[in-house]
């Protein structure tokens, strides 16, 4: 068994699609249940690496350990979810098509262990994600596939200089040589390297300073596949992002200097999301927000905040999945996303799934996002930084200002349309809530694993 | 004078100035020009003085190149460094992709919105 | 015309700013000693035991980082699929660019399968001389760049074949992979005597993944070129 087979599989279902044309559907879910066949093997052979083509520490490197055997089954979760709830489109072959590929570079992304390895994962989850903004095929689309075209090209730009002055004064390509040597090397080149990562990853991440375009793209995209964006893409960037910055071991400052741009994030987003209008750029300002807390969180170097940090990543996942997709029902009965339209519509399912996905997003129990912001909240209080656990429930504050809005909204206004959910759809959301339900009454399996999984995060890369 | 001209460090500083000046235009044509072809040509020109700049580093003077051929018959030291040739091989073929993709994305933009200047893309934003 | 009228000042701004930005850039990134003992050199020193090709920047891009090469292939698909969605095939697309000329059309025909095999002689030999699978890739998708030039319209394309020639030489790199992790050996390993350095059926599998990165890269490149040549003029849709 080859590690591998997580990328190559999804890979080789998109390139063979012209002998399959209209059955990719089907295929795209069997390739996604054979992944999930995959890391149930690996479960038990944790952790493990795998040196690809050559035997020998020279030739790349994949990793499978706790932590990104949590991502690996998150995200190939997501898309087994995002294929069967899409089983019934016939006429979408496209879609499959780029997202099995987005599949393998997310899966890639958190599998690598090589810089420059990463680097091409990253442009094949980037541009896999330029052509799903673009497939609504009207100007609104092609103008936010443009401009997501232009960041992300600054972003991989400054990703490469990056990775060329790592491998000009260090040699080696490897996460853990880099990280040995990375102290070595000359302090100005050692900002320098910090300051790409900092902006190819902070564009993707969606953090604050290079966060302006990403309502937009948001707004650009089809529904379900902002989804996947807000579930998977900058999930991925952030966990490679963090894996980088802890083999790296980098100084307190810069990671205190993380932490505040994760407050500020977080504060500037859910503000933005209390005047906006439009129900679907609230739902991007509200990952924004959640990027941000994990950002601050993730940064903290504590074993407790940050496996608080995965377990709320887990739970964001589920729940904007719940939310866009709901939201894609509601945009195709109403054929808008702004709030008027999200106030007219009538349909006692989608409004308890609503419900169940803004309590979870806020902590409140008996949900699961509770047990997420109480770890983290529990985490800084153990280290004293009372300060950002006031500062995080303020802010939590205004978050429920806009939710509650939302909801109200939808209650006291006259009904235009009532929305019959089909019965797959119905089955599917259910299952979502089922799991945050389930997740917030019996956590306890999930967060010793996660304590695992954040042990090995920010212990960095140290093996070979 | 010659001799001065034709070492390693010399050279190094030459490939450094130059491709750092290519980068400069870059990214001033990304950042002034409103036309959508120019923005992503600019960002192209961007990414050619990175592959200068990182195959010109890794020149040395008096080292072939990694091919056995004309002579040269063992794999040593005096050959330059291969990875670095490999990763810019990769990295054009990718930015040549990329490059056709977004043209193509401003190419069907304007047909539909007859408009290529970046300060009129209004589509998306806040509803009134 | 002052100068303040065709530049602006925002525009002087800005480059100034860059220019600073970028001198101080320029001085980090001078001040640093670059290294001399790195993953290049120790590669160079198996090269001859583990691969026994002539061209080491060959081994290295179809064998000891052969999984960058399955993404820069994936990439190429994955854009020009991209392009495709963009650009709808329809009735009405007729070739911008043509010349109606006997001389060159008889000349084409002589030209065309001369490219073809030079070509396809660059990529067999990727692994003894300097090209390789992209290069020869390219030469063949200039060979059917000429023939949309000199034919125009008449020229008809097989989209059948081609399409099926991209999926089995991208499949094709990929089967090559499982097949030698299934045979025991790693993901993209080598399972195949190596024979002897210079010989053009030497190296094991790396002229086998350079000759399907090949013909993905001319499929491909091929595609673009017809999706690029035969679509409308943008000016009078």
């Amino acid at each position: 068994m080859s590690l591998v087979y997580f990328i190559a599989i999804p890979i080789l279902a998109s390139f063979l699609t012209p002998f399959y044309k209209n059955y990719l559907r089907f295929v795209s879910v069997l390739v996604n249940i054979l992944l999930a066949g995959f890391a149930a093997f690996f479960y038990s052979r944790l952790p493990l690496n795998e040196f690809i083509s050559l035997d020998s520490p020279l030739s790349i490197i994949f990793i499978l350990d706790y932590v990104s055997f949590f991502f690996v089954s998150l995200f190939i979760g997501v898309m087994l979810f995002f294929s069967l709830y899409s089983i019934k489109e016939k006429n979408n072959t496209a879609v499959f098509v780029v997202t099995n590929i987005f599949t393998s570079g997310a899966l890639g992304l958190i599998l690598s262990a090589d810089i420059f390895n990463i680097y091409i994962f990253f442009e094949i989850a980037s541009i896999s994600a330029y052509i799903l903004t673009g497939l609504n095929r009207d100007k609104v689309a092609y103008s936010g596939a443009i401009k997501y075209m232009i960041v992300g090209a600054v972003a991989s730009i400054f990703l490469l200089l990056g990775i060329m002055l790592m491998y000009l004064n260090l040699g080696y390509l490897t996460l853990s040589s880099i990280g040995a040597g990375f102290h070595t090397m000359d302090k100005g080149i050692q900002y320098l390297v910090l300051l790409s990562l900092f902006i190819g990853f902070g564009i993707k991440t969606e953090i604050l300073p290079l966060n302006f375009w990403v309502a937009d793209i948001y707004q650009a995209t089809p529904t379900k596949i902002a989804a996947l964006f807000s579930a998977v893409l900058s999930k991925a960037y952030l966990f490679v992002f963090f894996h980088i910055l802890y083999t790296l071991k980098v100084d307190a400052p810069a990671l205190l200097f993380l932490t505040a741009i994760g407050l500020l994030s977080f504060a500037v987003a859910e503000l933005s999301a209390l005047r906006s209008k439009d129900v679907k750029r609230i739902f991007a300002y509200s990952t924004l927000g959640q990027l941000g807390v994990l950002f601050l969180a993730l940064s903290s170097a504590n074993v407790v905040v940050v496996s608080g940090a995965l377990f709320l990543i887990l739970v964001h996942s589920i729940s904007k999945l719940m939310l866009f997709f709901s939201l894609d029902l509601v945009e195709k009965k109403m054929h808008s996303t702004r709030v008027e339209a999200f106030a007219g519509f009538r349909s006692a399912f989608l409004f308890t799934i609503f419900a169940i996905g803004f309590l979870s997003l806020l902590g409140i129990p008996p949900f699961a996002g509770f047990i997420a912001k109480l770890t983290i909240l529990k985490g800084f209080a153990s280290m004293g930084a009372y300060g950002i656990v006031g500062a995080i429930l303020a802010i939590s504050l205004v978050e429920a200002t806009y939710f509650f809005r939302l909801l109200s909204a939808n209650q006291r206004s006259k009904k235009t349309a009532e929305i019959k959910v089909p019965l797959l759809q119905k089955i599917m959301l259910s299952l979502l809530a089922l799991a945050i339900l389930y997740l917030g009454l019996f956590p306890q399996g999930l967060l010793d694993f996660c304590t695992d999984a954040a042990q090995t995060l920010i212990q960095g890369v140290i093996h070979v | 004078m010659l001799e001065t001209l034709n070492q390693t460090t010399f050279l190094h500083t030459v490939v450094a100035i130059g491709s750092f000046t290519i980068f400069t235009i870059g990214l001033v044509g990304v950042l002034s020009k409103k036309n959508l072809f120019k923005i992503f040509l600019s960002l192209s020109i961007v990414e050619s003085s990175l592959f200068l700049f990182f195959i010109g580093s890794h020149f040395e003077v008096g080292k072939a190149a990694p091919i056995v051929a004309d002579g040269i018959k063992l794999f040593d030291g005096h050959m330059v460094d291969p990875v670095p040739q490999a990763m810019i091989l990769t990295t054009i073929v990718i930015g040549v992709a990329v490059l056709a993709l977004s043209l193509t994305f401003v190419v069907n933009y304007y047909r539909l919105s007859g408009n290529i200047d970046i300060d009129k893309m209004d589509e998306l934003g806040e509803v009134q | 015309m002052s100068l303040k009228k065709t530049v602006g000042l925002k525009t002087i701004l800005t480059a100034l700013l860059i220019s600073f930005m970028s001198m101080l850039l320029l001085g980090v990134i001078m001040n640093a000693a670059y290294t001399h003992t790195s993953l290049g050199y120790d590669l160079l020193k198996i090269n001859t035991i583990s691969t026994q090709s002539a061209n080491a920047v060959t081994s290295v891009v179809t064998y000891f980082r052969g999984l960058d090469t399955l993404g820069e292939v994936t990439i190429l698909f994955l854009s020009i699929f991209g392009i495709g969605i963009g650009i709808e095939r329809s009735d009405r697309m007729k070739t911008i660019l043509g010349y109606d000329s006997t001389l060159l059309k008889i000349g084409t025909k002589v030209l065309f399968p001369l490219i073809v095999l030079f070509g396809l002689y660059i990529i067999a030999h990727g692994h003894l001389s300097p090209g390789g699978g992209f290069q020869g890739g390219v030469i063949i998708a200039s060979g059917f760049l000429l023939m949309f030039l000199a034919y125009g319209d008449s020229y008809d394309l097989d989209h059948k074949v081609l399409s099926l020639f991209e999926a089995l030489s991208g499949a094709g790199f990929i089967l090559v992979g499982i097949l030698a992790a299934l045979a025991g050996g790693a993901f993209l390993g080598n399972m195949l005597p190596l024979g002897v350095l210079g010989k053009l059926f030497s190296s094991g599998i790396l002229p086998i993944i350079y000759i399907f990165v090949g013909l993905k890269v001319a499929a491909e490149i091929t595609v673009l070129v017809e999706y690029f040549i035969r679509t409308q003029d943008a000016r009078d849709a």
